[in-house]
């Protein structure tokens, strides 16, 4: 494939990089935006609804909540970056020969770098809480993998479709907002009534968010075959999601 | 010599819609099967010539006669409606210089990134970056960030990373622009270094005092029609007179 051709590579990490910087000195406490940002809102939903859901919150609640929200945010904030990728670039697309899905997957970059960063926050709250770590880890770097594609995948998608449909971000916006409530973020999934509860289990994020707290609360093997499912959706994403954008990239190289 | 550019029976067609797309409209047309209101121009029709290797081609013509379609198209930006490209060799344009570069980060950072866009790599730039730094002039300013500078300033820091780029073929599309009169010199001396080397270059230009100094021959466009394909001085003159 052109997109491993050594010039491409340089040019994601060059973009990536300076794309991170700029954010990073636009806001006034920098990174450390980044760090707060999850754990304000974990904040927040901790305490409405530490003592409210019908349940019972699960054991270790803040955690529970925050992975969940890290995990969430990096899928909101890696998309929507990556969505308006293409049309916040047009002279580059018009003016520059190379593979624009570039830019789309150097937008989804930075967002993957913040992410890490994230999850070493959750790493040092599990050891402060003494919960400790566990051989399933091993699993981290397979879910990771997983988000990544999914994220990839769907960017692609929606950096396409924004060139020609404009208000495309506005409608993405609107559907992660909804999203926020079809994902178990601040409730388990086994409190919702039966009649409801697959369309919370059928959404890879949520199976996503289940694998993470598996492995980093619970010390447990996520289910291998929740895990296939997710992966195999998630490159099929992927693969259809680049697929689509290459369709389209000649008329959207007119069109930008 | 062998031919390094052929350019057979291209032609290149827009579709132009008449308002901004939305998601629902786009739904809409979908669902009716209606089409919405757009109309076709043809920036190049039927476009034929060869370029030789080591060949210094100029492009003429008046604004919106298809000089930039056919850069884009040579480069491949964007893809010929019908006819056919053969390209033998590493292509670089220089289309509007100092695209990609970040208003809110240092002129070193921006070398970087714009060194990148041109496909050169951190390695490659960090042995030629104070030959970059030299042509620029900008030895005081390295650690500025780039909305300090002046569009002349930002002119001669985005041709001097350009320089470095070593491709078979390059394609220049009103270029030269930039920065005062002694840049300008310090420009055109590196462009004479390019007349003598093995190098294939196509200049689209408007300032054909420099095309005739520089190319060996041009192609002459009016409205997307090749009006003629041959020795500079001839084709100048045509274009001087008007004759087509």
């Amino acid at each position: 494939m052109k997109l491993f051709d050594k010039r491409y590579i340089n040019l994601i990490k060059e973009l990536s990089m300076a794309w991170f910087k700029i954010r990073d000195q636009r806001s006034v406490m920098g990174v450390l935006w980044s760090f707060l940002n999850p754990l304000l809102m974990t904040a927040i939903l901790f305490f409405l609804f530490k003592s409210r859901l019908s349940t019972g919150s699960p054991e270790n609640y803040f955690l529970y909540i925050l992975i969940g929200t890290v995990t969430w945010n990096f899928f909101v904030m890696a998309t929507s970056a990556g969505l308006v990728a293409i049309v916040n670039s047009p002279d580059m697309v018009k003016n520059v020969a190379f593979p624009k899905e570039i830019l789309t997957l150097s937008a989804v970059g930075i967002f993957i770098i913040q992410h890490i960063f994230e999850l070493a926050v959750v790493f040092i709250l599990l050891a402060i809480l003494r919960i400790g770590f566990s051989v399933q880890l091993i699993f981290l770097p397979v879910i990771l993998v997983i988000q990544i594609l999914l994220v990839a995948g769907l960017s692609l998608f929606l950096s396409s479709m924004c060139v020609f449909a404009f208000d495309m971000r506005h409608i993405w916006n609107v559907l992660t907002r909804m999203g926020f409530f079809v994902v178990p973020i601040f409730y388990s999934i086994s409190s919702i009534s039966p009649r409801f509860k697959w369309v919370i289990a059928m959404n890879p994020m949520s199976q996503i968010i289940i694998f993470l707290r598996d492995v980093l609360l619970y010390h447990r093997t996520p289910s291998l075959l929740n895990m296939a499912l997710v992966f195999i959706f998630s490159l099929f994403v992927l693969i259809s999601g680049y697929k689509f954008f290459k369709y389209y990239e000649d008329r959207m190289t007119e069109v930008v | 010599m062998e031919d390094i550019i052929e350019v057979n029976n291209i032609s290149k067609r827009f579709i132009l819609t008449a308002e901004p797309q939305t998601f629902f409209k786009i739904f809409k047309r979908f669902a009716t099967a209606r089409c919405s209101n757009y109309r076709e121009i043809w920036p190049l029709k039927d476009l034929n010539f060869t370029v030789k290797k080591s060949e210094k081609i100029g492009l003429i013509g008046d604004n919106g006669s298809g000089k930039t379609t056919l850069a884009r198209i040579i480069l491949g930006i964007y893809r010929q409606t019908s006819g056919s490209l053969r390209v033998n060799g590493r292509v670089t344009g220089f289309l509007n210089l100092g695209i990609g570069m970040q208003r809110d980060l240092s002129v070193l950072e921006n070398i970087y990134i714009f060194g990148a866009i041109m496909g050169l790599d951190r390695t490659e730039i960090k042995k030629k970056l104070n030959s970059i730094i030299d042509f620029s002039e900008l030895r005081d300013f390295i650690y500025s960030p780039l909305r300090d500078l002046s569009t002349g300033m930002y002119g001669r820091l985005a041709f001097s990373i350009a320089k470095e780029v070593d491709s078979e073929i390059l394609i220049l599309d009103e270029v030269l622009g930039a920065g005062d009169t002694c840049f300008m010199e310090k420009c055109l001396g590196a462009f004479e270094g390019y007349k003598n080397s093995d190098k294939t270059i196509v200049v689209a230009s408007h300032n054909i005092d420099l095309v005739e100094r520089f190319c060996d021959k041009v192609l002459l466009l009016n409205k997307g029609k090749q009006i003629v394909f041959g020795p500079a001085k001839e084709v100048i003159d045509i274009y001087k007179r008007h004759e087509f």
